[in-house]
Order: C-alpha cells, then sequence, then structure tokens
C-alpha cells in the first residue's frame, strides 16, 4: 500500500516517458538525471489511423513508438512504385538516420497502420543538446552509431546473400 | 507593457545560452540554473552601475546645473548662423526661427525637468516587469515551446521545428552581437572622451552606444551632443576635431573589426529602409521606439529570410 502511495506521488507523468526511453538503445547509457534533461527535447505526438508521419525527403529526425504500429515504406506513398520495408511495433525506432544527414535525402515514407503515440527526437534538438551538454549528447552519437554500424553490417551480409544467389541461379 | 515584454526577449535571449550551460554542465535543475544565471547577471549588473553611479550622477548633476548654460549658448550659435544666412542669402525673410527654438527649448528642458521622477518611476516598473517576464522565459522556453509545439499539425509539424529553430538561432545570435557591439562601442567613446578630459564623458559614451544599435544614422546622431557642448564650450576647431576622432575611432574600430567577427553573417537593411522603420519607430513610441526599431526589423528580416530559405531548400531536394 505505502508502495503504492510512494509510486504516485514521486512518479510524475514524465516518469513514464522516462522509464520507456531508458528502454530504448539509443539512451540506454543515460542516467536518470540525464534522461530527465533529454526527456526536454523530447515531443510526444499522436497520430490517426493512415496519417502519414514523414514523406521522403522532409523527416529531420528520430521517431519511438509508445503505442501503435509504423508501415515503413520505399519511395512516394500510394505510388506504383512503392516497396514495403518492414512494419514496426511498440519499442522500435524509425529515422534515426536523419538525425546525422543533411535534410532531404532518405526515401522513405512512414504511415501509422493504426493510431499510435510517438515520440519523436529532431536533429536541431540534438545540435542544441550538443552545445549544451556535449557529455551526453557523446553517449547518445555513441550509441546512435552502433546501431547505424549494424545496419550497415547487416545491408552488407544481405547483398552478400543476394550476391551468392545470384551465382548459384 | 509593450516595451517590458521586448526588453524580457531581448534580455532573455542574451541570458538564456548561458542558462542552457549551467544546466547542461552541473546537470541542475532549470528553475535554479536560471536563478543562477539571473542572480550572476543582476550581480555584475548591480556592481557595474554601483560603481560607474557616483560619476555618472556627478554628470548628471552638472548637466542639470549647466543646461541654462547650453540653452544659451545653442541659441546664441543658432542667432549667428541666421544672421550668417542672412548675409549670403539675403532674400530669406526674418523667420524668427533664434525665438522659436529658444520656446521651444525651455519648454523642453522644463519638460524634462518636470518628468523625469516619473520617468524614473515609470522605468522601474518597466525593468522590474521585464526581469519577471525574461526570467519565465529563460526558465520556462522548454515547455513554452513544447507547448506551442504540441498545438501545431501532424503535417506542418517537422517543418515548423526546424524553421522556429533556425529563426530563434539567428535571432538570438542578432541580439547577442548587438548588445555586446553597442557596449563596446560605447565603452571605447567614452573612456576615449574622458582620456582628452571632455565634459560629461561617461554620459556621451552611453548615448553614443545606444544610438549606435540604429545603422547608418546611429553614429551620427551620436556624435551631436559632443560637438553642441564642445562649440558652446567654445573650443577651437583643433579640439573639436580631436573630439571627433574619437567617435570616428570608435567607429572605425566598429565597422573594421567588431561587425566582421560579431555580425558577420548578419543580413544589411538597405538605407532607404533603415530610414523609413526609424521614422515609423519615431512616430509609434519616441525615441525609444528610434532605438528598437531598427533591432526588431533586422529581426523580422531575419526571420522572413530563413523561412524563405527554408522552402527553397525544400524545392530544391524534392
Amino acid at each position: 500500500m505505502i508502495e503504492f502511495l510512494w509510486n504516485n506521488f514521486f512518479k510524475s507523468k514524465n516518469q513514464s516517458k522516462i522509464d520507456f526511453l531508458k528502454k530504448q538503445p539509443l539512451f540506454s547509457s543515460l542516467n536518470n538525471k540525464e534522461l530527465r534533461i533529454v526527456e526536454k527535447f523530447i515531443h510526444h505526438r499522436t497520430y490517426f489511423s493512415g496519417e502519414v508521419i514523414f514523406k521522403p525527403g522532409s523527416s529531420i529526425g528520430l521517431y519511438m513508438i509508445m503505442k501503435g504500429k509504423v508501415q515503413i515504406t520505399y519511395g512516394e506513398n500510394d505510388s506504383s512504385n512503392t516497396v514495403n520495408f518492414s512494419q514496426l511495433g511498440e519499442e522500435d525506432f524509425f529515422g534515426e538516420l536523419s538525425l546525422v544527414q543533411d535534410k532531404g535525402y532518405h526515401k522513405t515514407t512512414a504511415k501509422a497502420l493504426e493510431s499510435s503515440e510517438l515520440l519523436g527526437f529532431f536533429k536541431p534538438e540534438l545540435l542544441s543538446l550538443i552545445e549544451t551538454s556535449p557529455r551526453l549528447s557523446a553517449r547518445i552519437l555513441m550509441k546512435l552509431s552502433s546501431v547505424l554500424g549494424q545496419r550497415l553490417q547487416k545491408a552488407g551480409e544481405r547483398l552478400m546473400e543476394l550476391h551468392s544467389t545470384k551465382d548459384q541461379s | 507593457m509593450f516595451i517590458s515584454v521586448l526588453l524580457a526577449i531581448v534580455l532573455s535571449h542574451a541570458i538564456r545560452p548561458f542558462v542552457d550551460h549551467i544546466e547542461g554542465w552541473f546537470k541542475m535543475d532549470r528553475g535554479l540554473a536560471t536563478l543562477i544565471g539571473f542572480g550572476l547577471f543582476g550581480g555584475s549588473a548591480v556592481a557595474v552601475i554601483s560603481w560607474t553611479m557616483p560619476f555618472l550622477s556627478e554628470q548628471f548633476q552638472n548637466l542639470r546645473s549647466e543646461i541654462p548654460k547650453y540653452i544659451e549658448g545653442i541659441i546664441a550659435l543658432l542667432d549667428r548662423t541666421e544672421d550668417k544666412l542672412q548675409v549670403f542669402i539675403p532674400f530669406i525673410e526674418n523667420t524668427n526661427a533664434t525665438s522659436q527654438a529658444k520656446q521651444w527649448m525651455i519648454s523642453q528642458a522644463t519638460n524634462m525637468a518636470q518628468s523625469l521622477p516619473v520617468m524614473l518611476t515609470n522605468s522601474f516598473s518597466v525593468m522590474f516587469l521585464c526581469f519577471f517576464l525574461a526570467f519565465f522565459m529563460v526558465k520556462d522556453s522548454h515547455s513554452l515551446y513544447r507547448g506551442f509545439l504540441s498545438l501545431v499539425p501532424n503535417h506542418v509539424f517537422e517543418t515548423t521545428l526546424s524553421l522556429t529553430h533556425q529563426i530563434s538561432l539567428q535571432i538570438g545570435q542578432f541580439i547577442r552581437a548587438r548588445i555586446l557591439e553597442a557596449f563596446i562601442v560605447g565603452l571605447i567613446t567614452g573612456v576615449g572622451l574622458q582620456i582628452i578630459s571632455f565634459p560629461f564623458a561617461l554620459l556621451l559614451g552611453l548615448f553614443a552606444g545606444l544610438m549606435n544599435l540604429v545603422p547608418y544614422l546611429g553614429p551620427v546622431i551620436g556624435c551631436i551632443p559632443a560637438v553642441l557642448v564642445g562649440i558652446v564650450n567654445g573650443m577651437s576647431l583643433l579640439e573639436l576635431s580631436i573630439v571627433l576622432t574619437v567617435y570616428v575611432v570608435a567607429q572605425l574600430i566598429d565597422n573594421i573589426i567588431l561587425i566582421p567577427i560579431l555580425v558577420a553573417r548578419m543580413m544589411k537593411l538597405h538605407p532607404v529602409t533603415v530610414v523609413v522603420v526609424v521614422i515609423a519607430g519615431a512616430q509609434f513610441l519616441g525615441i525609444l521606439g528610434m532605438i528598437i526599431s531598427i533591432p526588431v526589423a533586422n529581426a523580422i528580416q531575419v526571420a522572413y529570410h530563413a523561412v524563405y530559405q527554408h522552402i527553397i531548400n525544400a524545392e530544391v531536394t524534392r
């Protein structure tokens, strides 16, 4: 009972966001105090089912899914040559490349498949965080690089796979 | 109220980076960081004011006691110019410019003497309100900004975010650069005049610094009082040119060293725009309007430029 009261008093509504952020790969190396600083730069957005989150060339940041499902497609939404990339669910994240890339390079479209709640972390705010809290941002960037490295490695492996199947056939 | 809000915006932009760094370095609560930032700023402001106050108030006292002398001097000067003009251009009728000017100046002087206490209490309340507003603008800047962004619809959300970020960054840089520039120019002028032991050096430096916020016209307006004081005190041409040299040196340092370093990326306003904007400012808010109209116009220009750049970039990458 006391535990319950205690939690209610001291767990602000931000706490659930902070708990969520802690589970995210990018922010997993930060402690609670640092997460509270990062939390101020995070935007909470809600999307209805079928709403486009970003179009090719327009995204400037990372999104983390708190609730709902998101579909990532390659190319303009609803045009004939779109390729379904992947379907993402709770605690997944996407758009991390936009945090370091110049604006306008990415070719993917993100769309909410059901009503969803996302947390967004954007490049301008990463840049101000680098200015004001360099140590903290260095750790975020380290994690970001390792995520990007993993993606690159996976892509390389996939390329080799395709190459070998092509050779066989 | 309007002035307080404007000053608060300026003040909050000047102090915010400082508070951001305190918060980041010591990982402390934003409220506490803001309190420390404002405490340090207020403390140094009080220190500077209490250090310069004896000089300033002495010069103010002198000015007050010598105002009749200056009015007489300027009127005598006008008299002489009118006489000379009539010699050169005889068809000018006796316009009575001197007596009109005399009446105007005496009424202005008495007005100033009467309204000074009211002005002081007014400016005190303006300053207090400005500090109060600026404190919360800095402390709650993140939550205010986030609150604003949460109202923005999803399809324009990212555009709005990057745009507002660019605008506030540029306006912040602009405000800090201008404050520093005005401060340095005022300091150079004041110290220079003090060195040649010119009367009212600090007051004139303060005035020159403030006026330096107005481009093109400011430096000229800034040195007029010094020239008048010099003429009335019966200075020779050589002495006057030494006084003017101080102003010229301050302007040279400003234009050759300060502007390239501090405000290099700042966009320039066209001279015609400057004149129009200054007149409009003077119409709305008097002398204060003249000083703040240019920074406001510049801020609008910066915002417009950021929006324009954004649209252009969006078109290019599409």
